[in-house]
């Protein structure tokens, strides 16, 4: 007799702009197995979205990211020269997040997120960045590599799992 | 020294020359689009251009009424008096073409003219909204059109705020997003899916069976459908993804939506397959895993689209069919019937729903499991 089946499975959000690129190759295994609900949020809007309305298991943020329509990341992003990179809007996102910081402006945190459920899966892995995802208390953090398996994502996904699970 | 000189009409002249022929200029180079909403509007037109002629007048005739007094000497009468026509010239020139040259400014008038009602009754106005979707659809190139559906995006969340709304007063407002996306072309359309996506997703969102029809939460879920069937051609698959991610997120309060949401999924998928997209198509199916996961055990719709999907999956090639028997003994715990109840109930749905290639495929699925010992028993529809 099979086992009773699981009333829901894990949900991962993965916050990336450049899914256009990297969603076939990344995304499908994550996709052919089926274990895992793989939410996409190309944007730091739609990304807060998502997560106050939903809780996931796990969460993998890219480090560069548009604003979306949101006007306090649209501001954070002028200020930065309307430049991405130099914006680093996924770190200023985990330190709202995670960092305790108030933010006026925008709403309440999840309360539900805890670093153990975040993943940093982004290209800028610069020493400062580092040092201050490790304040944050994130320990899962991949640099894109072009020699990385093509199951890395769901590799990052399974890690938080099973991190939170032990 | 007072009155001495003369008037100098050929200055008045040019002033009131630039007053009239500034936006009249301005006007006849607008896009046909804007041109058409301002055509409607003379009385607002008039009201915005007349008024700096009027003030014209007015200091102008003052300039004169002073110099003929003789209270002041000739210089300081008319360096006043043509200063401030030069000023009135000048903002003129500046609000004009901003007040009617920019696609922004126009879609946020028609947004205002739209939502005049709307604090007391609920509802747009519907000549407006037309007014809208239109100026939308005609503005070119694609990035033009963004603004209406911006507009459209901050219509659609005031209306779902309101007190009065009872999930019936979206319709046109989607139908509306969805045909400015369809009528876009070339890459850049894909700027247009957030924004359009954003307004369905707000009727999905403010869906309460409890105090609200359904109307608008349909509607929004056709507009994505349709929208899914058209990501395919977009080049993007995140697009895709994003839509059918929309699809599959059903929660809570919005389970009486589970058939809708499963059949235009299925539809995205369908169309997906046909065209090899298979990412798209295996998104699709995880759109339709997670409502499984949702309502299970499930049957009806749901179960019938997944299969039909599968079936599309099986045929499509080996590895297909590999990912399809995979999935399904995924899945088939969830089903409130046994497999073979489920595959024989969607053969006679897709012949109903006159699906006939799906009823095929499914039937080559039934087959195929059978021959290998699939667990699939002979059932009654076919």
């Amino acid at each position: 007799m099979a086992p009773p089946p699981p009333p829901t499975r894990p949900r991962a959000l993965w916050i990336e702009d450049g899914a256009r690129s990297e969603l076939s190759h990344l995304s499908g295994p994550v996709l052919y197995d089926g274990r895992i609900e793989l939410v996409l949020a190309e944007d730091l809007t739609t990304a807060v979205d998502y997560l106050l309305e939903e809780e996931f298991d796990a969460v993998i943020v890219d480090v560069r990211l548009p604003p979306g329509d949101d006007p306090y990341w649209k501001e954070l992003h002028r200020r930065a020269g309307r430049d991405k990179v130099h914006a680093e809007l996924g770190l200023q996102l985990l330190r709202w997040l995670l960092g305790g910081e108030e933010r006026p402006g925008l709403p309440a945190r999840p309360a539900w997120l805890t670093p153990k459920r975040v993943a940093v899966f982004s290209v800028d892995c610069k020493t400062e960045i580092l040092d201050t995802l490790h304040e944050l208390g994130i320990e899962v953090i991949q640099q894109k590599r072009a020699d990385l398996p093509d199951t890395i994502l769901r590799e990052l996904i399974d890690r938080l799992i099973e991190a939170r699970r032990s | 020294m007072n009155g001495g000189g003369e008037i100098p009409f050929d200055a008045l002249v040019t002033f009131f020359v630039l007053l009239i022929g500034l936006p009249a200029v301005v006007l006849q180079a607008l896009p046909v689009e804007t041109r058409r909403v301002i055509e409607k509007r003379r009385g607002l037109v008039a009201r915005d251009l007349g008024l700096p002629i009027l003030l014209a007048l007015v200091v102008s005739g003052a300039t004169i009424a002073v110099y003929r007094m003789g209270i002041w000497s000739d210089g300081p009468v008319w360096s006043t008096g043509l200063g401030t026509l030069a000023l009135i010239c000048v903002v003129t020139a500046l609000v004009v073409p901003r007040r009617y040259g920019q696609r922004d400014a126009i879609a946020a008038l028609l947004g205002r003219e739209a939502a005049a009602d709307l604090e007391g009754t609920g509802r747009l106005q519907e000549e407006a909204l037309h007014d809208l979707v239109e100026f939308g659809r005609r503005s070119e190139p694609v990035r033009e059109k963004r603004p209406a559906l911006d507009v459209m995006r901050g219509l659609a969340d005031r209306v779902c705020e309101h007190p009065d709304y009872h999930g019936d007063a979206l319709t046109d407002l989607i139908d509306g997003a969805v045909a400015i996306v369809l009528e876009s072309r070339g890459g850049a359309r894909v700027q247009l899916v957030g924004p359009a996506l954003a307004v369905m997703r707000q009727a999905v969102r403010a869906f309460d069976p409890a105090r609200s029809g359904h109307t608008d939460a349909l509607s929004a879920i056709h507009g994505m459908s349709v929208l899914g069937i058209e990501s395919l051609s977009m080049g993007n698959p995140s697009v895709t993804q994003t839509i059918t991610q929309s699809l599959g997120w059903s929660r809570g309060k919005d389970r009486a939506l589970t058939m809708s949401r499963s059949q235009a999924l299925f539809e995205v998928g369908m169309a997906a397959i046909e065209r090899g997209q298979t990412l798209g198509a295996m998104k699709v199916l995880d759109g339709l895993t997670s409502l499984i996961y949702a309502n299970a055990p499930v049957e009806g719709e749901l179960a019938r689209d997944t299969i039909g999907l599968f079936a599309h999956f099986w045929t499509s090639g080996e590895t297909g069919r590999q990912f399809a028997r995979f999935r399904i003994a995924q899945l088939e715990d969830y089903f409130m019937r046994d497999i073979a109840a489920v595959v024989d109930a969607t053969i006679e749905h897709c012949q109903l729903r006159a699906l006939f290639a799906t009823a095929d495929k499914v039937r080559i699925m039934r087959r195929e499991m059978q021959e290998s010992g699939s667990g699939l028993v002979e059932g009654a529809g076919g």
